[in-house]
């Protein structure tokens, strides 16, 4: 295991917490600075030539000819000759011009430099005006990080190296730290950045009153391990992975991706080191025998948008989204605008249009899955997607496929043990023998009259109801069954067969009487029956039931129904067609009856093909399969047991269907090196020069010439990669601190704004890499920084001397982000629901903001305390992002955010009085106020600490109580008002005072 | 507490009750002012500016104010603005193959015919602009409008294409015209948001909420949209149960707490928060006052059309007329169904589009009109048009009987008039089937670069700096129409 830095070993970091004892480890401190200090040009001269001269002397329409953008051009000087002398500072023009001493002082009509500025351009004049080479060539971002020397501050204040580097600089700039936070602030400071949520007053209270010189130390590590932790830190990756629950674009259709978004709150959670982090997410596909996670992590670039609108080029939309990758790949790890080589090579940084599209190249081969026809300009491309089941729904999965494996094999098993006898009673067709009646009888006055074909026809009077008796001619053969046919005639409306207007009819019942006797039937099937009036039904007398066959009117249909018992030979028989239906006059036209000796009547009905198939003893094992089949679903004996199986299938696929999915990267099988043609001036058509997947030589090519991206993802956190360790550890500083060392998170290329503390910068990058990418660590030496650890008050001196607190001679305050404000409001009263990960959820929106111009999706609120989740789980459409926290600067996640700017509206101060959402909090907040007591002076004092973790001072307590007493008359003057609110008077006031604490200032800025 | 205490802290904040006394009801004063005059004057910190308010534009400025008629679904410039007696000549013959030659169309396909337009045109006014009769209310303000008849974008569907026409980039995540436009010159009113959205028609335009967005720009410059059912703006409205005065009550002492903050931190962020705070109560009784067409007089209604309570484009030509009456810089009306493809009578040229001039032209003709009538035609533009044209074939997609033009982004029309804008002026030619331009040919950025050179901003100056580039509206193009400036 490798040494922790002695500076944080646990020994000293008890000693750390004593004021006057603290030291570094003595390798860190016996590396002094050399004084006095030598100027360097890329750290003390650039800057000021940029900050001052810059506007007018860039680039090749510098003013006066002259550029100052680069060493050799500075030292190359304009229309007036060499602008510097080297070590003759007073003869330099460069001097005598800032100083106004020759012609019109510089900058013109702008402030001149400051005299420290000027001194500084001098000393490095009489120094010699140099540079190292590689200093001139390479811009300070693109070389890999050395670890700087701590400075030695021997200084109490100072707790780690960082407030030694904060410290030197402040020292330089004539200011001061302040003093320290008071535990109340400090805790709420520190549990808002590790875990986005505020500490209860409970923990507040624990906390201040914990004279352990560790309990901070306890408090962070507590604060690291909550399961909050990794969805504070997942928020901001979020942004920059662009991650919705829509396609973007005109449709912007959901998706399902949730799974994406749980694995990095997840993979926080873990603290996943920063390199596994990093290849997972862009190459979790292509490791060895990768798991359902690491192939979920590839959503990381799955989230680009898809374009699914009509008549898109899907050749064109794809190229949008491998250059989105690339894009995005360069923002996140390398801080760069690789996106300003798209067109042309870039203007300022070391980027050529070539190694833009190299860039690409590496995300130019993911299987794509065309669906749609192309010819009405509807085929889009899909990539790859992978179902994602819970360790639950695994066993569940297992479980049920081993149910339904056993079902249907006992089910077959006996089957096949049927199937011979089956055989013996099906393989003869039954012998339909066609019955003249003896008589046949109408009840309510039907003309009944046989035709030559012995089919029996009615006219005359159409009754509402009948009941028609057909007597059988008595013949030496038994019945085990009949068939009724119904007959279409020209006669008949509608072509018949029955003499309702459209040719339907309902035979209700049908009864067989032998020797005077009811014959139970078996069963009775149909060649066609009309929905809900099935045959089938038939034995079982529904009162509003029956057969008919409308939609089937016109044309001949039959029945054929089992008796349960077989009538003997000769027997007396009369069949009943009961047609006392509640539908007026569908009664049949005309009919035939038939009967049967035949085994098994119904046999009537097995498919032609399967007949055959009865018919030859030599039949296939395909035939064999199928008769077994065959009876497997029509034999009743299988009835239940099929249903049983069926019931398990069904619940099998419903939870196939419930289980997530996600999108994933999938490559295409590949020999050759991975391509990308050249785009002239970035038009996708326009082909130029085809190039490999290569990384950018300016950042150290990747060393292969078949790289993939799981190479890619290698080579950024490669050791001597000069910005993944920087750009990432800046942006845990922003995230902490409000602004980056680097401002421009974004951008570390020439034109960013430079460093505030560009040695803290590679001090904290070396040591990143140095703890192998250990993020809470990182994030560990940074809250226990005396810097963090002070009070967030400006003082006079540092208002006047840096307003920007760039030198952070107090603590930041600034408005917490959009999901932040949510959460504490919702923290604070008591609503929160803490589950973590899962679908998103649909919380409160206005009505109508939700709309979709193509499909009926509709914006349907959640219920139950899914309403109070974190922000972070809210339903995410990129076309309507959610609008109160639009309202407070959270992006629409169409494309790569790295830094959301803050601003302060209206619009903002209408959202937090006026959500439903936070008049929700207001109202179960004002419960916990006033279950405090009657006194307005310990309620008052419990939303204070609940919302700022602190009690009111005496002026915001007087303030409190006078509003809480107008309210509460205001209130009690206008009841009915009072009950829309709240219910009681009393309740109503503490909701509006609850809700005046949550729009305060303080309680939504971290400080 | 003790007595004596509580009337120290008293003395000390009684002071600050001039928020009852000043800041609410009487409502002349900005808070910011008085917050200046005391706390703030005693700390010697300036105040924070406020990022929205008015400022100078480049050079002096022809318009103050742009009221956008956004066409959403592309009008058809050939049955509307774009007269073409041959194409009605070989109405039905196939199109020339010349002209199919790599082209990509969205949905025709094969070899499509040519569609002559059933409608009739006429030279009306002194200016002799021809103008078909769908539009009856138009021609009788031709003599104020300028019509391009030029116009082309670089896209053929309607999402980019609209997200191409607002923010003169094809995908989502550019800031808005008019984003662009209240980040150079701020706003007049500082009661009403800067940067108004109202939507009429068949729902929002498929480019949704890019068209109106802020892109990198704060969100401070996104177009704020006003709704026609519901809160007019979200969240305007008190929840139930709590009224105005108790409003005003809550909100004094959220200032009063935020003050005491002030004096302890200095961070001037609060400052800008209670300044806020109060920008938010009075757009409470600013945005239903605006909203509120009632007091509109009878003549003014029947100039329109308009049908009050309804979400309808003469409702918001009047609400755009009340917009910039009270300074707000830049309004955007968005009336959607103008996708003309035939592939039915709800979407053919017979019908469909008669129905969207009936919904359209009165009000957009009355705009002028009014506008003209109260002298805020001179600083006002008002532009009408959609994000592309259509073909002067006929669709016939599946076979369809009914006309219907597929989408055509070579050559379009739109109009505007007013701010600077040459009356009654004609530019551009397209070929004798409407086709191509043959002459003048206008891009979008083209006429970005024009409108921003109304408003008196250099289009290549008005830039702002993000992921290390200086991004512009016009991106790396665009050229002022000389031909439209009067």
């Amino acid at each position: 295991m490798k040494r922790k830095p002695s500076w944080l070993r646990p020994s000293l970091l008890a000693i750390a917490a004593l004021p006057y004892a603290y030291s570094f480890a003595t390798d860190q401190l016996t590396v002094g600075r050399s004084s006095p200090k030598a100027v360097s040009y890329q750290r003390d001269v650039a800057p000021i030539l940029k900050a001052h001269c810059f506007s007018c002397h860039t680039g090749a329409a510098s003013d006066a000819n002259l550029d100052l953008t680069a060493f050799a051009k500075v030292m190359k000087g304009g229309r007036s000759g060499p602008s510097v002398l080297p070590r003759k500072a007073a003869d330099s023009l460069l001097i005598r011009k800032v100083k106004g001493q020759l012609g019109n002082r510089m900058p013109l009509d702008l402030p001149a430099l400051s005299a420290e500025d000027t001194v500084t351009l001098e000393a490095w004049i009489n120094q010699g005006a140099q540079t190292d080479q590689k200093e001139a060539t390479v811009h300070w971002a693109y070389r890999k990080p050395v670890r700087p020397s701590v400075p030695s501050m021997r200084s109490p204040w100072v707790r780690n190296p960082i407030d030694a580097f904060v410290l030197e600089r402040l020292k330089k700039e004539g200011l001061h730290p302040s003093v320290p936070a008071s535990r109340e602030s400090l805790i709420r400071r520190v549990s808002l950045d590790l875990t986005g949520l505020p500490p209860t007053p409970r923990e507040v209270g624990a906390f201040v009153a914990d004279k352990n010189p560790n309990a901070y130390d306890k408090l962070v590590d507590r604060l690291l391990a909550s399961p909050q932790y990794g969805e504070r830190q997942a928020r901001g990756w979020l942004d920059l992975a662009r991650y919705a629950d829509s396609d973007g674009y005109e449709k912007d259709l959901n998706r399902s991706v949730w799974k994406y978004r749980d694995w990095v709150i997840d993979a926080f959670n873990r603290n996943m080191p920063y390199d596994q982090f990093t290849r997972e997410q862009l190459a979790g596909d292509l490791l060895p025998h990768p798991t359902q996670a690491q192939k979920i992590a590839t959503g990381f670039q799955r989230n680009t948008m898809f374009n699914r609108e009509g008549g898109v080029n899907q050749e064109e939309a794809h190229f949008l989204v491998v250059e989105d990758r690339a894009e995005v790949t360069s923002s996140v790890w390398l801080g760069s605008t690789l996106n300003c080589a798209r067109c042309h090579d870039h203007k300022y940084d070391p980027f050529t249009q070539r190694d833009y599209y190299a860039m690409v190249a590496f995300y130019n081969n993911t299987a794509i899955y065309p669906q749609g026809p192309k010819s009405i300009g509807e085929e889009k491309w899909f990539e790859s997607q992978i179902s994602c089941p819970s360790d639950r729904q695994i066993a569940q999965l297992a479980t049920l496929k081993q149910s339904v494996k056993v079902t249907s094999a006992a089910l077959e098993f006996r089957v096949g043990q049927r199937v011979p006898s089956w055989i013996q009673t099906h393989q003869n067709v039954p012998i339909w023998l066609t019955a003249t009646p003896a008589s046949v009888i109408s009840k309510n006055g039907q003309t009944l009259s046989v035709l030559p074909d012995s089919s029996v026809m009615a006219t005359g009077t159409v009754p509402d109801t009948d009941v028609v008796n057909f007597q059988l001619p008595r013949v030496a053969m038994a019945v085990s069954g009949l068939k009724l046919d119904v007959l279409p005639d020209s006669q008949l409306p509608g072509n018949g067969p029955g003499r309702a207007g459209n040719g339907n009819f309902v035979l209700r019942q049908l009864r067989i009487w032998a020797n005077g006797i009811l014959v139970p039937i078996a069963s009775v099937v149909a060649d066609f029956s009309q929905p809900d009036f099935p045959a089938e039904k038939l034995p079982a007398n529904h009162a509003d039931g029956g057969w008919a066959i409308q939609a089937g009117n016109g044309k001949a249909h039959f029945l054929v129904a089992t008796l349960a018992t077989t009538i003997k030979p000769n027997a007396d028989i009369r069949i009943e067609l009961d047609q006392t239906s509640k539908w007026a006059k569908h009664l049949i036209g005309r009919f035939r009856v038939s009967t049967t000796a035949s085994d098994d009547p119904g046999s009537e009905f097995l498919p032609k093909e399967l007949r055959v198939a009865l018919s030859n003893p030599n039949r296939s094992e395909k035939k064999e399969s199928q008769i077994k089949d065959y009876v497997r679903d029509h034999d009743p004996l299988f009835a239940t047991a099929t249903d049983d199986l069926k019931t398990k299938q069904a619940a099998l696929s419903a939870l196939e269907n419930a289980i997530p999915t996600a999108l994933v990267m999938k490559e295409n099988p590949n020999s050759k090196p991975l391509s990308e043609w050249v785009r002239k001036k970035g038009v996708y058509q326009s082909k130029a020069d085809l190039v490999t997947a290569q990384t950018p030589a300016v950042l150290g090519k990747i060393g292969t010439t078949k790289a993939n991206r799981l190479d890619l993802a290698n080579w950024l956190t490669r050791r001597d990669n000069p910005l993944t360790a920087r750009v990432e550890v800046n942006r845990i500083w922003e995230q902490i601190f409000g602004r980056g060392i680097v401002e421009t998170c974004e951008d570390f290329g020439t034109r960013c704004t430079p460093p505030t503390h560009p040695e803290l910068l590679d001090w904290l990058a070396t040591e990143f890499m140095d703890r192998k990418w250990d993020i809470k660590a990182m994030q560990k030496i940074i809250v226990t920084s005396a810097t963090y650890m002070q009070a967030s008050q400006a003082s006079q001196v540092s208002m006047e001397r840096d307003p920007q607190n760039l030198y952070l001679s107090h603590a930041p305050r600034f408005r917490m982000e959009a999901e932040m404000v949510r959460d504490n409001a919702l923290a604070i009263s008591g609503l929160l629901n803490r589950n973590v990960g899962g679908p998103s959820v649909y919380p409160f929106q206005p009505d109508g903001v939700w709309d979709t111009p193509y499909n009926g999706e509709m914006w349907m609120p959640s219920t139950g305390n899914d309403k109070y989740r974190r922000g972070i789980y809210t339903f995410m459409k990129r076309s309507s992002p959610y609008p109160s926290m639009v309202s407070l600067d959270a992006t629409s996640r169409e494309t790569c955010t790295v830094r959301r700017i803050r601003t302060n509206t209206p619009l903002q101060a209408l959202a937090l009085m006026n959500d439903e959402v936070m008049t929700d909090a207001s109202k179960s907040l004002a419960k916990k106020m006033l279950n405090a007591g009657p006194d307005p002076r310990s309620r008052i004092a419990t939303g204070f600490r609940l919302c700022l973790g602190r009690g009111p001072k005496p002026a915001e307590l007087l303030v409190m109580k006078r509003l809480a007493a107008k309210l509460l008359a205001d209130y009690v003057a206008k009841p009915k008002v009072s009950k829309k609110l709240a219910g009681t008077p009393t309740q109503a006031a503490y909701t509006m005072v609850a809700n005046v604490l949550l729009n305060l200032d303080e309680t939504m800025t971290k400080e | 507490m003790n007595k004596e205490i509580e009337q120290a802290i008293l003395k000390e904040i009684t002071r600050r009750t001039f928020f009852k006394q000043v800041g609410y009801g009487i409502g002349g004063l900005a808070l910011s002012s008085i917050l200046a005059e005391s706390v703030l004057a005693q700390a010697q910190i300036p105040v924070r500016k406020d990022a929205m308010a008015p400022k100078a534009p480049h050079f002096k400025a022809k318009a103050k104010n742009v009221i956008f008629l956004f066409m959403a679904g592309a009008p058809s410039q050939v049955d509307l603005f774009d007269h073409k007696p041959v194409l009605n000549k070989f109405d039905g013959q196939a199109c020339p193959e010349e002209l199919l030659k790599g082209e990509q169309f969205a949905f025709i396909q094969g070899v499509p015919h040519l569609l002559g337009s059933p409608y009739k045109f006429e030279q009306v006014g002194q200016s002799g602009q021809e103008l078909s009769e769908l539009l009856p209310h138009l021609k009788s303000v031709a003599d104020d409008i300028a019509v391009v008849r030029s116009m082309n974008t670089e896209q053929f569907n309607h999402a980019p294409a609209q997200i191409f026409m607002n923010t003169g980039f094809q995908l989502p995540g550019r800031p808005s015209f008019g984003s662009w436009s209240t980040y150079g010159l701020g706003t007049e009113n500082k009661d009403l948001p800067g940067f108004v959205v109202l939507m009429s028609g068949e729902s929002n335009p498929d480019g949704g909420k890019s068209c109106w967005g802020s892109g990198f720009l704060p969100t401070l410059y996104q177009g704020v949209e006003f709704r026609s059912q519901g809160e007019p703006v979200l969240f305007v409205n008190n929840p139930d149960g709590v009224d105005s005065e108790i409003r005003r009550d809550t909100i004094g002492a959220i200032q009063e707490l935020n003050e005491l903050k002030y004096r302890d931190s200095l961070d001037p962020e609060v400052v800008t928060r209670i300044a806020q705070y109060e920008l938010a109560y009075r757009m409470q009784t600013s945005v239903p006052e605006l909203m509120d067409l009632s007091k509109e007089t009878p003549a003014t209604h029947e100039l329109y059309g308009t049908d009050p309570g309804k979400k309808s484009f003469a409702n918001n030509c009047l609400l755009a007329r009340r917009l910039v009456e009270r300074g707000v810089r830049f309004v955007q009306l968005y009336h959607r169904g103008w996708d003309t493809h035939g592939s039915s009578e709800d979407n053919d040229i017979k019908h469909a589009l008669k129905r969207m001039c009936l919904d359209t032209d009165q009000a957009a003709a009355a705009l002028i009109k009014d506008l003209k009538q109260r002298g805020l035609l001179d600083e006002t533009i008002v532009i009408w048009g959609g994000e592309f044209g259509r073909t002067p074939m006929n669709e016939g997609r599946g076979g369809s009987p009914f006309p219907g033009r597929d989408h055509h982004p070579k050559a379009f029309s739109m109009w505007m008039a007013g701010g600077g804008i040459k009356p009654g002026a004609s530019v551009g030619k397209t070929d004798d089937l409407g086709y191509s331009i043959v002459e003048d040919a206008v891009s979008v950025h083209d006429l970005h670069a024009t409108l921003l050179h109304l408003l008196g901003m250099d289009h290549t100056k008005l830039t702002y700096k993000f992921q290390g580039r200086n991004f512009r509206l016009t991106d790396v193009s665009g050229v002022v129409v000389n031909k439209l400036l009067a």
